[in-house]
């Protein structure tokens, strides 16, 4: 209950703004639910007029023109309810999203790294959207629902005491046929999401992989696999639709029983006299409103249910620990001035993933531009380090300085924006390669952008694409090759000139004589800027001020290479092993 | 959308079944209105109470048969939505299984999820809603108004213009929010596009420091989604106060007119009474059937989404077993050459430049082919062609010593053994990642084609063996490791032509050197083709292949290209000046 209760304080946290529109709702779906009931009776009020054995005109005419008016005042009202309603929830959506999509911005990386993207993806539109439904679908259903309840109540009451303690008596049996096929379709609602989200899986990986499954030819085999869950997925389905689909019937066949015990008891009282022939069609028609909210609530409840699930997904995100300088008001301008020098010092940082202590005590001081080579075997650490540096992640302890300053009390952002990064994982979106290039520099003009694709050695493939740069990139990159995707990444960096560089496998994807000629538009770039650099080939590596050699979170060796060589240790051991 | 309805055959009878059902069930709500007219006319109004006990009765026996119906109808209903659905999932995914690469590059697997998942939940619940109220619902609008007819010809006429006025209403909202509806789904295609892109740039967003301007760019699309919703939802809004006042105005309407026959004495009492009570059961039915118009409307949508997909062309497929011989075949083809190409071009889409050009050569069987050459050269390009994942421009390629083209898709891929450059491993275990190379493998040839990628010593190291579940993408793994499981899996089907695309880039140079040397004496002595930027994996091909631009610029061994070839030279010479004849570290 507790969980639910948090729940609903997020989520009047989001109302806010309209919650003045929403009690509009309120009072509005209260009146026209009166008024929607109160016209029954005119209409009753109106056949008396003429039911009698002699027809009262004047006193009908001045019912049906009420008649009219409330009609008319109705119809406005209800368009007004449904607007609201659906604007309400609109509104929750769209703010819930952009707040789940601003939460990604300031989630640590620890954590985004560990989730599955396709389920943060989920969260944001498909539960967020499920619980909008649910909203719009309370707002409008359970409302009303009571209104109509308690309002037909009192209306039968006032036309025959009797009859409507027998309506009210009869009440139960449609409230346990509701929740009877409500329990039991729940349930069936589990399984089929759990069948769901099977089948999403693997469609999910099977398209995203489809070329390898392409390429094994296993199209036959993944055909049949997916087939079976096919089936699984299709005979719970039915069994979850069937199941709730009784409701309806079942409800109406309560719904039916009613009218016939109120046909009946009603009879009797106008053959005594003591109700009127308008009065009892009223009545009918009571009888017949009285019992439908008890189905469409029903139905609520289930939808509500479903939505509950989604809300607590949605906002178990939101409410994920956030780093607290993530948060840091976003600066105007980025003005990286903080940074002269260059000198960078690690002192007594340690580190752990998932409380397994990785980095102990590690402690390195770099001068002002050196370029600095990390080496060592995968998983030593090479990767943390540059993580710890750009502040993706924390240290548990130490500190990190760079021109004597501790990192963490430089503002985020112009920490970040002080380093150039590229990545072997490149990255490129479904924009025109101009736009893909300026993103590293949002205030770029097109000639900076085709001047750094020229120093980056890309202009020459780019011009070859179908509209040059504008031509849209396909999601992912598409058809261009792993090693063009690297050379847009550093086009990205010599636009942005930061101060610090990081190439990580930077030029790993690409063909040797294109990676000298690409080396010397880094070296350029390098001049004077303390630089990491991670590579597999040696030759980058020779050429480094300093390099430092890693292995299992330590720093075991830390000098030139030929000071390395000299030393004859774990870097000498790599080095001649290779030749 | 309607094009759909053809996968709907095989589950006729329930989709015959389940409307027929529903009317049968309305059929005797109708009656309902006539056993009133009784109860008062003569029940009541003679005081026979024998009619009034017998039209309770058989108010009841009307409402059993109702629920009897109804349950048969919700069943066959939901039978047939959820057949057809999951027919069409299934036709889909194979369909999507045999998209060609340009088309998967083309469309983005985000979309083709989208429509996978998303898009077909709407049809199967858009299904079910059509198959109970789409005959139900004209059925008691024009039931009732048969049965106005019958009571009273003039009532009649007044209920036709009633329910011309509610058809109009009808369809005017829908002609506003349909188009609404569709370009909902588009951006919401967008968002997700934004989502995935930002969580897999993070680093690169926050490195940038342009979190604000993604943040604005999400904003404002939620905003425009916002005001593009609340427009559809305003003219949808309309549609049930504006049935329900259509109604209420016609009641009032019949009232002031029935007043005044009644006094004429062309009406009686408990006509009206009926006539009152078959206008509240069409605006039940209306309301009813407005809703459906919107979810047909949102199904069309969904429809329209999935039968693009169905309707797309697939990759060309030869009918199996055509292995014929061509006429021209017989020109100067060497029967020994494994592959053979001739005058080959590749031009992809909408490209202006070819991505190859006029590309000639042949290999013979059992040769260790090297392809080398700069970043977008195109040697990928080049065997991806060979083994049929994109389709050649013009010129002709020859397999085997017959043309590519007599070959099924089945028959030629049936050849290759392929490792991508990007390691892809499923989310299962060792073995039956193995087991996607060759179904109807055992554990012996699995272990075989371990030892022979060299992976055989750290699979073994694992917990469970060759059972190991691996995590997504294989996650559990090294990169090295992961390279090698893939190497195994194109090995194991025993394939009697190997591609290696670049695919041996996290390897240390000790594991690289071992793996080249069991691949050059597999028994069953494949045609390896090996792609690679660096000229010294080049040393164990028996010719090479060097690719510029999309032209073949050199062909020969090595020793030969450093004589012959410049763009070899080159590479030759830009490795040995930065020294790059050393392997990895």
């Amino acid at each position: 209950m507790k969980r639910y209760k948090v729940i609903l304080t997020m989520f009047l946290s989001y109302l806010g703004a309209k919650k003045r529109l929403l009690w509009l709702s309120f009072g509005l779906t209260f009146l026209s639910q009166i008024a929607l009931l109160y016209l029954p009776i005119l209409t009753g009020k109106a056949l008396d007029q003429i039911m009698d054995d002699q027809i009262y005109y004047q006193k009908l005419f001045v019912y049906l023109i009420v008649m009219l008016l409330l009609s008319v005042t109705l119809g406005a009202g209800q368009w007004l309810v449904a607007k609201i309603n659906q604007k309400v929830s609109l509104y929750l959506v769209k703010e819930i999203r952009k707040s789940a999509f601003q939460k990604l911005h300031r989630l640590p990386l620890s954590y985004l790294d560990q989730q599955s993207h396709g389920d943060l993806i989920s969260r944001n539109i498909g539960d967020v959207e499920q619980l909008g439904e649910g909203m719009l679908m309370t707002l409008s259903q359970l409302a009303s629902g009571i209104t109509t309840i308690l309002v037909t109540v009192f209306f039968m009451f006032r036309l025959s005491p009797a009859i409507s303690l027998v309506v009210i008596a009869l009440t139960p049996m449609s409230l346990f046929v509701a929740s009877f096929i409500a329990g039991k379709s729940f349930v069936f609602f589990q399984m089929q999401a759990k069948e769901k989200g099977k089948q999403t899986g693997f469609v999910n990986e099977m398209l995203e992989n489809l070329k390898v499954v392409k390429a094994c030819q296993r199209e036959e085999q993944i055909a049949t696999e997916f087939s079976v869950i096919n089936t699984s997925y299709a005979k719970t389905s039915l069994k979850a639709i069937f199941y709730s689909s009784t409701a309806n019937p079942g409800i109406r066949f309560v719904n039916n029983l009613i009218y016939t015990v109120v046909a009946l008891f009603g009879a009797g009282y106008v053959l005594r006299g003591v109700l009127s022939i308008g009065g009892l069609t009223a009545f009918l028609s009571y009888a017949n409103q009285y019992t439908k909210p008890f189905h469409e609530i029903s139905v609520v409840v289930t939808e509500l249910q479903n939505a509950l699930a989604s809300a607590e997904r949605v906002f178990a995100l939101l409410s994920e620990t956030e780093v607290p300088d993530e948060r840091q008001e976003m600066v105007e301008e980025i003005k990286p001035t903080w940074l002269k020098e260059g000198t960078i010092e690690l002192e007594h940082i340690c580190f752990s993933y998932d409380e397994k202590p990785f980095i102990q005590n590690l402690n390195i001081q770099i001068h002002a531009g050196q370029k600095v080579a990390l080496v060592g075997p995968t998983g030593c650490g090479k990767t943390t380090l540059i993580n710890l540096l750009m502040r993706f992640y924390e240290p548990q302890s130490g500190r990190i300085l760079m021109d004597g300053k501790d990192i963490k009390t430089v503002n985020m952002d112009e920490l970040r924006h002080s380093f150039g990064l590229v990545l072997q994982d490149t990255w490129i979106r479904k924009e025109t390669i101009l736009n893909n290039i300026k993103i590293a520099k949002p205030d770029a003009s097109r000639d900076d952008i085709i001047h750094a694709a020229k120093e980056a050695y890309a202009d020459y493939f780019i011009r070859q694409l179908p509209f040059g740069y504008d031509t849209l990139m396909e999601e992912g990159g598409g058809s261009l090759s792993e090693g063009q995707k690297q050379l847009i990444s550093i086009a990205r960096i010599i636009l942005q000139k930061p101060k610090l560089l990081i190439l990580d496998e930077a030029t790993a994807s690409m063909d040797t004589r294109t990676e000298v000629k690409i080396q010397q538009a880094l070296s350029k770039l390098m001049e004077n800027k303390t630089s990491f650099i991670v590579a597999h080939r040696l030759s980058t590596i020779v050429n480094a001020d300093v390099i430092l050699v890693m292995k299992a979170g330590e720093m075991i060796e830390k000098g030139t290479h030929e000071e390395l060589l000299e030393k004859q240790g774990f870097y000498e051991k790599l080095y001649y092993k290779l030749n | 959308m309607f094009s759909l309805l053809r996968y709907m055959k095989e589950y006729k009878k329930e989709a015959i079944l389940a409307p027929v059902f529903k009317m049968l069930e309305a059929f005797f709500e109708l009656l309902i209105p006539f056993l009133l007219i009784q109860l008062f006319d003569v029940g009541i109004g003679e005081q026979n109470q024998r009619v009034i006990w017998l039209q309770i009765i058989l108010m009841l026996i009307f409402a059993l048969i109702g629920l009897i119906s109804s349950i048969t109808a919700q069943f066959y209903a939901a039978k047939a939505a959820v057949s057809f659905t999951a027919k069409i999932r299934e036709i889909l995914f194979d369909k999507l299984l045999h998209f060609s690469w340009f088309q998967i590059d083309r469309m983005g697997t985000s979309t083709l999820i989208n429509r996978m998942s998303q898009d077909m939940n709407q049809i199967q619940s858009g299904v079910n809603m059509i198959l109970r109220l789409f005959l139900r619902s004209p059925f008691v609008v024009f039931g009732s108004l048969v049965m106005v007819f019958i009571l009273d010809r003039k009532a009649g006429f007044f209920f036709v213009a009633l329910i011309i006025l509610l058809g109009i209403l009808v369809f005017m909202v829908l002609v506003v929010t349909l188009p609404l509806y569709g370009e909902v789904q588009n951006r919401l295609d967008h968002m997700v596009l934004l989502l995935k892109e930002n969580l897999s740039g993070i680093r690169f967003i926050r490195s940038f420091v342009v979190k604000r301007q993604e943040i604005e760019n999400y904003d404002a699309k939620a905003d425009a989604l916002y005001r593009l919703q609340k427009r559809a939802a305003t003219f949808a809004s309309f549609l049930n106060p504006g049935t329900i006042l259509i109604l209420n105005v016609f009641m009032v309407l019949l009232l002031y007119t029935g007043a005044f026959r009644i006094g004429e004495g062309t009406l009686s009492k408990g006509v009206l009474i009926a006539l009152l009570n078959y206008m509240a059961q069409i605006l039940g039915e209306f309301v009813k059937f407005a809703n459906l118009m919107l979810i047909i409307n949102k199904t069309a949508v969904s429809g329209r989404r999935v039968q693009e997909l169905l309707s797309s062309e697939v990759e060309v497929e030869q009918p199996d077993h055509v292995f014929v011989q061509s006429e021209d075949g017989t020109k100067q083809i060497d029967k020994t050459a494994a592959v053979e190409y001739q005058h080959v071009n590749l031009i992809y889409g909408s490209n202006k430049e070819p991505s190859l050009k006029d590309i000639n050569f042949s290999v013979k069987k059992g040769q260790f082919i090297g392809i080398t050459g700069p970043t977008g050269s195109g040697k990928s390009s080049l065997l991806y062609l060979l083994a049929g994942f994109y389709t050649k421009t013009s010129g002709e390629i020859y397999v085997d010593g017959q043309k590519q083209s007599a070959y099924s898709l089945n028959q030629l891929r049936a050849k290759f053994g392929i490792v991508l450059q990007k390691t892809v491993l499923f989310q299962r275990s060792i073995l039956d990642n193995l087991k996607m190379g060759k179904p109807e493998c055992n554990t012996e040839e699995a272990l075989l084609a371990l030892e022979q990628a060299e992976a055989l010593s750290f699979v073994k190291e694992k917990m469970d063996g060759i059972q190991e579940l691996l995590y997504q993408g294989g996650n559990n793994l090294s990169g090295g490791q992961k390279q090698r499981l893939a190497i195994a899996r194109a090995l194991i089907k025993k394939p009697e032509i190997l591609i290696l695309d670049d695919c041996t880039s996290a390897l240390d140079y000790q594991t690289e050197k071992r793996l080249w040397n069991t691949l050059k004496h597999l028994p069953f002595q494949p045609t390896i083709f090996m792609v690679s930027q660096r000229i010294q994996s080049m040393d164990q091909a028996d010719l090479i292949l060097v690719m510029d631009q999309g032209e073949l610029v050199g062909y020969g061994t090595s020793t030969e290209l450093l004589e012959t070839c410049k763009v070899y030279q080159e590479l030759y010479q830009s490795q040995k000046e930065s020294q790059v004849n050393h392997e990895a570290i």
